[in-house]
């Protein structure tokens, strides 16, 4: 179709005029009747349609039709010469290469024309801006002429009282040719009751209608006021407008916004030197070190601007006995010996706490629960100490006996034992470095001016009080805290299930399997399968006696299918188990049984259970992209790794990752999409994500049922984000070189 | 998850135990299996311990005691809540376990009309996706791009509340087309009533298919044979449709199921009297000119009232469909009266409330000699067609007859199709783009029509493209299904959850809900790896 006879350019009508004419009608139209058929059928729909629209909307109609003929002819004359420009090129082979082309462009354009048309005066022409509900307000009359009539609009809220501001006044005029409803009496110069009509088209939309206050004792000095009432069909701006901190934030406080944006500011001031300092001209620079490492810390500073710290925390007893700190943060610890603390039983008599009886007899609490309580309260101390006792020794050792290549098994074994234990102690000082932080900065107060019943009062308070995930979190906050935490955490996880279902290390040979489970196999029958089966109610429960035989059978699947190797066979199970469920039951699961599965006492707040079931569920979907990736790398790879001499850490550090995980690069960020989307979800478990809150915003007093406006504008929230996704992909992509070798 | 590697050994030195990679890897998987026996106690412990302080009732028995054994017994105790919509038939006073079927099948229903709906939306706007026409293929890029980068929870929540909640209009003023009703009640539409007769068409309808197999194996043996070609799609087509339609009415004429009881004094002795009973009523020669009259006001509406044919019956029987259907061909008014048992619906019929008792010759055979004057009635045997149209019909606020598709199941069948369909299209592009035009005009040149070259050249090889990723989509879609709870459809989550909520238990249900919906998803892959399969063969 697209081919034309390029040296033909001199005219040579009207020899092949005809000729012409009569291909185009054999190919186009007659070509079988099945066609010929259905261009009547279409033909006629065309027609029908026109006529419809004309009647509707003449002049956009009239002019699409002129502008689609003309373009048509020119196509038509410019095949019969020969002869194409750009344009005509264009159309012949993109609109109107077919009689069924020419009329469906047509159909289509009236359609979109129509479309943008229907949407225009939605959102636009007819539609309401007032961050105030279509309720009334009040306005005065400024001036007034045969020409205007110009009023302070808004300003006053007549439900709640006549001086209370509900919204900044403004300046409105209105032309007199828009004054509609018939004047009914006169006070002073003024009527008392009309409307203006800004669309005349439409009679029941932007209608503008004053009526009087002169008549209202509270005004009676007040001629100009009135009651101003707005009607209008189209969009309902003004809600989302009003409720966008809302929708943003939810009920994070509200004096604690500046909190958010240092969250906004910390991530620019990381990002934009990230763009440029993670290239390889940057290797090996200090910069870059410090950059990771600011990003690596950038959790925790985060952490502290959403969550906070809560008061300086209450000591048990011994020197450092902080319970509280980073680590409650994610468990409201309230362990035996709190929660006796908290009902008051216990009482601390010169610095050794006692156990306060029935009748205030005083016991010593017993050894184990002050083990426990010594051993929480001191571990900052145990970290610290060990840190400077392992970590000097080590020093030491190193020093003295510096490492070698071939040395004993003895020694190797001491230094492996030695590392074990500077790593627990550095851990736990870590903890205690974060206690001792948090509690400085807990203990930061700053004083503030506030409303407090209503009067103005100096307040102090701490700077990073603390916030409850559950009740203030929620919004877009909460949406992308879901799908950062999510992403973040489902990383590490999914690359180790990945790695796990892929792995071939040799497995629990054959001979144990089976061996164990037959012991518990004959174990179980010889114990508890007649007590089974002599209890069974039904024949279920009497197949259902004969477990230790399913044991067997589970050993048998297991070697069969994965020889052994238990790494494959958890990660595959979690997998698939993952895969196989609706998020939603994941997400309910978490919701219910994570305060069953945790031992009493131990709870955990709504937010974490949602944040893990999200991160646990993304995990699996993302070791089956990575896994796509691994698959992909040739066996040479590893063979070269292996060949060089590199550890299995090594080999896939800097081997295998990178390769394959550059190959999945599309797969990921599409995974991360549908992640960002499905954060909605957690909409119907009662959060308040931005959907929540767009349909709590349909249950607010001022816009109840208003639903369509909240809802658009999210989809354009969520259009963006994710197109912005995947422009950074397509980016990504670019950076690695993927495709390229 | 790290093969540790193995040192070379050199002469006859061995590596001592503590150091072989393979023994160290299996010790290590030995140790995990240990730790996660002993998490899974812990787990157990807990829960044990949580259960104890939820006061025991988690895990009952009937004679008071608590045993795990019994942790399923209370699925079998009433389940008292009401749901809206099953395929199956369910009361309040049916189990628990009942409940979850009707969920279960919910889902299901979800799943299977979703999947057929996706396939043909997906393909459709996958090749629209490729059309010559720049409009076509930029509107349906759009499309896909708008579906697949909002989230399908938003979708749902605009479906129903906006354009289905405030959109649609009230039941009076409902859309009509033909006899196809949409308004806030749903989607009211004929559906085909099979009746007595149902089954010898039935038979007719197997017998015509295996002699349409016989024909087409005949037909192509002969045509290799002998060379002779003879339209045979059509031949077989036309040969199908004459049984079929032999066994229409044979089905039809002889059964003699269907009857009616009336009043001997009415002068009935079949079905087409009942319009000169009408007529004597009104005094009318026509009853076509009833339209005429009542406009021009020579008849008044109370006295067409009065003289309507009424017709006493049984609540959903098919017998009220097939007497109605043929008053209403006949242009004979009537009214309707239904019951919801056989000696209600005589009784009614006994007090002169009725014209006629409508119901199947067996029903009236034994309800017959209830009445006192039963030698005063006649039973008229009524003709009958296997299958009766029953189109719906506004009766006060309520649509009578006929089938309805409920708000909430269209809004979650249209989204998950709109949504999941823009995923598929890209498939099917991506698919057809993968078979190479070399293909086409290989195809081309040894002369096969376009149909051909479809179904055996490019077909084959973009399906098997196409059908790997279209899997994951089914799987998708069956997942995403549980969003139906966002609609106040009455899928198995939403069942589950009111099941957690009613019996105060949790930990079953859910584990209920997960493996049901894991069976699902095996099924499901299993059916199309299955199919995979088979058109992995077309492979070289």
């Amino acid at each position: 179709m697209t081919t034309i006879p390029q040296k033909q350019t001199q005219f040579n009508l009207p020899t092949d005029f005809r000729a012409q004419i009569n291909r185009f009608v054999t190919e186009q139209i007659t070509r079988s009747w099945l066609l010929t058929l259905w261009l009547i059928v279409l033909t006629f729909f065309t027609i029908n349609t026109i006529v419809g629209r004309v009647q509707e909307t003449p002049v956009s109609t009239i002019l699409v039709l002129i502008v689609w003929a003309s373009t048509v002819i020119l196509v038509a004359v410019n095949e019969l010469r020969h002869k194409h420009n750009a344009l005509s090129l264009w159309l012949k082979n993109n609109m109107y290469n077919t009689i069924t082309n020419i009329q469906i462009t047509l159909l289509i354009v009236l359609g979109i024309i129509a479309a943008v048309i229907g949407f225009y005066n939605y959102a636009w022409v007819n539609a309401s801006f007032l961050s105030v509900p279509a309720a009334k307000y009040r306005a005065e009359l400024i001036s007034a002429n045969s020409q205007e009539y110009c009023f302070t609009m808004g300003g006053v809220d007549l439900d709640v009282s006549p001086t209370t501001i509900i919204d900044q006044a403004k300046d409105q005029c209105f032309p007199a040719s828009q004054l509609t409803t018939p004047i009914e009496g006169v006070v002073g110069k003024v009527p008392t009751s009309f409307c203006f009509d800004d669309s005349p088209s439409d009679p029941e939309n932007g209608v503008t209608c004053f009526e009087s206050l002169a008549f209202n004792p509270d005004f009676s000095d007040h001629p100009g006021f009135f009651v101003v009432e707005r009607k209008f069909t189209g969009a309902n701006w003004g809600a989302v407008e009003a409720n966008m901190t809302t929708l943003m934030i939810f009920r994070f406080n509200r004096n604690e916004v500046w909190r958010i944006w240092a969250i906004i500011i910390l991530l620019g001031v990381l990002l934009v030197p990230t763009t440029f300092v993670y290239r390889e001209s940057f290797q090996n620079k200090r910069v870059r070190q410090i950059l990771t490492y600011l990003w690596l810390a950038s959790p925790i500073l985060i952490y502290l601007f959403l969550r906070g710290v809560d008061p300086v925390p209450f000591e048990v007893n011994g020197p450092g006995s902080v319970i509280s700190g980073i680590w409650s943060e994610t468990f409201a610890w309230t362990g035996p010996l709190q929660e006796l603390t908290d009902a008051g039983q216990i009482t601390v008599v010169n610095g050794r706490p006692f156990l306060r009886g029935d009748e205030g007899v005083l016991s010593p609490i017993s050894s184990g629960a002050r083990l426990r309580a010594t051993f929480t309260g001191n571990r900052a101390l145990l970290g610290v100490l060990g840190l400077i006792i392992f970590g000097g020794l080590t020093w030491f050792l190193n020093r003295r006996y510096p490492p070698k290549d071939r040395e004993g098994e003895l020694v190797r074994f001491g230094r492996a034992i030695l590392r074990i234990l500077l790593i627990v102690s550095a851990v736990l000082a870590f903890l205690a470095l974060l206690q001792v932080f948090t509690m400085i900065i807990g203990s930061l107060s700053y004083t503030r001016e506030l409303l407090v019943n209503q009067t103005p009062q100096q307040v102090t308070q701490p700077i990073f009080s603390s916030i409850d995930p559950d009740v203030n979190w929620g919004g877009f906050l909460l949406t992308l805290i879901i799908t950062i935490f999510a992403i973040v955490v489902s990383f590490p996880i999914g690359l180790i299930l990945a790695l796990g279902r892929r792995s071939k290390i040799r497995g629990i040979p054959a001979w144990l399997t089976y061996g164990a489970a037959l012991v518990i196999a004959i174990l179980g029958l010889v114990n508890s399968t007649p007590a089974l089966v002599e209890a069974a109610r039904n024949n279920f429960e009497l197949v259902l006696a004969y477990w230790p035989i399913l044991v067997l059978l589970i050993a048998y699947a297991f070697q069969r299918t994965f020889n052994g190797n238990v790494l494959a066979a958890f990660s595959t199970l979690y997998i698939e188990f993952v895969r196989g469920v609706p998020l939603i039951t994941v997400i309910f699961s978490a919701q219910i049984l994570f305060p069953i599965l945790l031992p009493p006492g131990l709870e955990i707040l709504n937010t974490w259970r949602v944040l893990w079931a999200y991160a646990f569920f993304a995990a699996a979907y993302l070791a089956e992209n990575v896994r796509g990736g691994l698959q992909a790398i040739p066996n040479g790879q590893y063979e070269a790794a292996d060949s060089l001499g590199f550890s299995a850490y090594q080999k896939y550090r800097l081997i295998i990752l990178p390769q394959a995980l550059r190959v999945v690069i599309p797969a990921i960020v599409g995974q991360f999409i549908g992640l960002f989307k499905d954060t909605t979800l957690v909409a119907i478990v009662g959060m308040f994500d931005i959907l929540g809150v767009a349909n709590a915003i349909a249950a607010q007093e001022d816009w109840l049922g208003v639903r369509r406006e909240p809802y658009i504008f999210l989809a354009l929230l969520y259009f963006v984000g994710s197109a912005l996704m995947t422009a950074y992909s397509r980016r990504l992509e670019k950076q690695t070189g993927l495709g390229e070798r | 998850m790290s093969d540790i590697p193995n040192r070379p050994v050199r002469g006859n030195e061995t590596i001592p135990p503590w150091r072989d990679g393979r023994i160290i890897g299996i010790l290590l998987q030995i140790a995990f299996v240990i730790f996660f026996i002993f998490s899974a106690n812990w787990l157990f412990t807990n829960i044990n311990n949580n259960l104890v302080n939820l006061g025991e009732a988690q895990f009952i028995c009937k004679d008071g005691t608590s045993s795990l054994r019994c942790a399923f017994d209370f699925l079998s105790a009433d389940a008292q809540f009401d749901i809206q919509e099953s395929v199956i038939d369910y009361v309040p006073a049916d189990s628990y376990w009942r409940a979850i079927g009707v969920g279960a099948l919910n889902t299901l229903k979800i799943a299977l009309f979703g999947i057929i709906l996706t396939t043909i939306l997906g393909t459709v706007t996958g090749i629209a996706r490729l059309s010559t026409n720049w409009l076509v293929s930029n509107i349906a890029k759009w499309y896909i791009d708008l579906m697949r980068n909002t989230p399908l929870l938003l979708q749902l929540f605009f479906l129903y509340f906006v354009v289905f909640l405030v959109g649609l209009p009230l039941v009076g003023e409902a859309y009509q087309v033909g006899s196809v009703f949409i308004s806030q009640r749903g989607l009211n539409y004929p559906s085909l009533v099979p009746m007595s007769s149902f089954a010898t068409w039935v038979a007719f309808i197997v017998l015509g298919i295996v002699q349409a197999q016989l024909l087409w194996v005949i037909f192509g043996r002969r045509e290799e044979q002998t060379g002779q070609t003879a339209n045979r799609t059509l031949w077989v087509i036309v040969s199908f449709l004459v049984v079929v339609a032999i066994g229409w009415f044979v089905a039809g004429n002889n059964s003699n199921n269907e009857a009616m009881l009336v009043a001997r004094a009415d002068r009935i002795r079949e079905f087409d009297d009942i319009p000169g009973l009408v007529e004597r009523r009104l005094g009318i020669e026509d009853l076509s000119e009833i339209d005429d009259l009542i406009a021009s006001g020579e008849l008044a509406q109370e006295d067409l009232d009065a003289a309507r044919f009424t017709v006493c019956t049984l609540q959903d029987s098919p017998s009220e469909i097939n007497l109605t259907s043929q008053l209403r061909r006949a242009n004979v008014p009537f009214s309707v009266s239904r019951s919801d048992r056989a000696d209600q619906a005589i009784g009614e019929y006994a007090e002169e409330g009725c014209d006629a008792f409508a119901a199947t010759a067996a029903v009236i055979a034994a309800e017959r000699d209830v009445l006192e004057n039963s030698t005063d009635q006649l039973v008229v045997p009524l003709p009958e067609t296997p299958v009766r149209i029953s189109t719906p019909k506004l009766e006060g606020f309520n649509f009578v007859g006929g089938s309805k598709m409920s708000l909430e199941f269209s809004a979650i069948l249209l989204g998950l199709v709109l949504y999941t369909g823009a995923f598929v299209a890209e498939i099917v592009r991506a698919g057809i783009l993968s078979v190479s035009k070399g293909q086409s005009e290989a195809a081309r040149a040894l002369g096969l029509t376009e149909g051909q070259r479809l179904r055996l050249v490019v077909l084959p090889q973009a399906l098997r493209v196409i059908i790997p990723p279209l899997t994951s989509q089914y799987l998708n879609l069956t997942k995403n299904s549980s969003l139906a709870l966002a609609v106040l459809f009455p899928d198995l989550v939403r069942t589950i959850n009111t099941i957690i909520n009613q019996s105060g238990r949790s930990i079953q249900p859910v584990v209920i809900m997960a493996l049901i919906y894991l069976s699902i998803s095996l099924f499901i892959s299993f059916l199309l790896n299955w199919y995979n399969r088979q058109i992995t063969l077309v492979e070289r």
